[in-house]
């Protein structure tokens, strides 16, 4: 889903550069007073994991493909503003030394694809954690369906640039419908990836999953219980 | 820890350096809708399309799976390397604040466990 140079007019793709930069700031900010020095691997990690996968293009219907996003797999491992920076050093990286992903339209490609799965897409996941039982179901059940959900609230999110900035002629809604659409089909890939690999990291450090805290302390109480 | 990030770096450096080459080459789904519906109307070549990685591809190197596969080991790295740097700076760069410096008097008591409880 990285946007070229060109697709957005200037001012939106500025605008967009401007906002990126302030929530990356923020972010940084947050690492500073929140996280340990012990966290910067688990981190790099997580972003060179999501890079990897980027790569690794599945076929969906229609001669189309898509490949993991990442951003919520990212926030659930080390937390929102972390998972937010992991995100936004693979996208500037790609758009500079891979030229994928325009550089004018950094800003807008690391909103979609960096802070929109991180946070909007954490913020559901943290819901479903509350209404899912606090087991490693519970986790993997919300994951799933946050990582479907990041991914069609990032098509969102370039349509509505779009429809504030883009440089095509083709309706708001035309190019809605053909977001959305093909945009589930790759959010069912991304919650595959995404639970998988959640799942994974559950069954071998569950501790060192932001996402699954509450599960730990469940596990050590049934087990001082028992 | 370390098993597990020598583990996943591996996981990463493998599916980057030989799954890579059996990836899709089928337009991704925004490319797809930009097609169809002419939103790259206005689109402009990159400006780094002539890079030494450009397009995930090792300019240097004839073999076209051995040249996405080094792409992707670079870009692997330097992921890992900035990010780690970038966290671990940003962690370092100490605001005064309170709860931190508590917190640092309880990860250096930690540190000092640490050694007598792995050996």
């Amino acid at each position: 889903m990285h946007i070229p140079d060109g697709f957005l007019d200037a001012q939106s793709s500025i605008a967009a550069g401007v906002v990126a930069i302030g929530a990356t700031a923020a972010s940084l900010r947050q690492a500073g007073r929140d996280t340990l020095e012990s966290r910067a691997p688990m981190t790099g990690l997580v972003a060179a994991f999501v890079f990897s996968a980027q790569m690794l293009n599945f076929p969906v219907a229609g001669g189309t493909s898509g490949h993991l996003m990442g951003g919520l797999l990212a926030a659930v491992l080390v937390g929102p503003w972390l998972g937010a920076l992991a995100l936004t050093t693979v996208l500037v990286v790609q758009s500079l030394l891979f030229a994928d992903g325009g550089v004018s339209a950094l800003g807008l490609n690391v909103i979609n694809m960096a802070f929109v799965p991180a946070f909007a897409g954490y913020g559901l996941f943290w819901l479903a954690r509350r209404v899912l039982p606090a087991s490693r179901i519970g986790v993997m059940t919300a994951t799933a369906f946050a990582a479907f959900t990041s991914v069609v609230l990032a098509a969102a999110a370039f349509t509505l640039e779009f429809a504030i900035g883009g440089n095509g002629a083709a309706p708001v809604s035309t190019v809605a419908a053909a977001m959305l659409g093909v945009h589930v089909l790759i959010g069912v890939g991304e919650a595959l990836i995404t639970t998988l690999t959640v799942g994974a990291v559950l069954a071998s450090r569950p501790d060192l999953i932001h996402g699954a805290r509450g599960i730990e302390k469940q596990a050590q109480l049934s087990a001082v219980q028992a | 820890m370390s098993w597990f990030l020598v583990a996943g770096l591996a996981v990463a450096l493998v599916s980057a350096f030989v799954v890579s080459r059996y990836a899709s080459s089928q337009p991704d789904g925004l490319e797809k809708v930009a097609a169809d519906n002419a939103l790259d109307t206005g689109e402009q070549p990159h400006a780094l399309d002539g890079a030494p990685f450009a397009d995930y591809t090792a300019r240097s190197v004839d073999d076209p799976g051995l040249a996405t596969g080094l792409a992707g080991v670079v870009g692997v790295i330097t992921t890992f390397a900035i990010t780690l740097g970038l966290v671990w700076a940003a962690s370092r760069a100490s605001p005064r604040s309170s709860s931190r410096s508590s917190r640092r008097s309880t990860r250096c008591r930690s540190n000092r466990n640490r050694p007598a409880a792995t050996t």
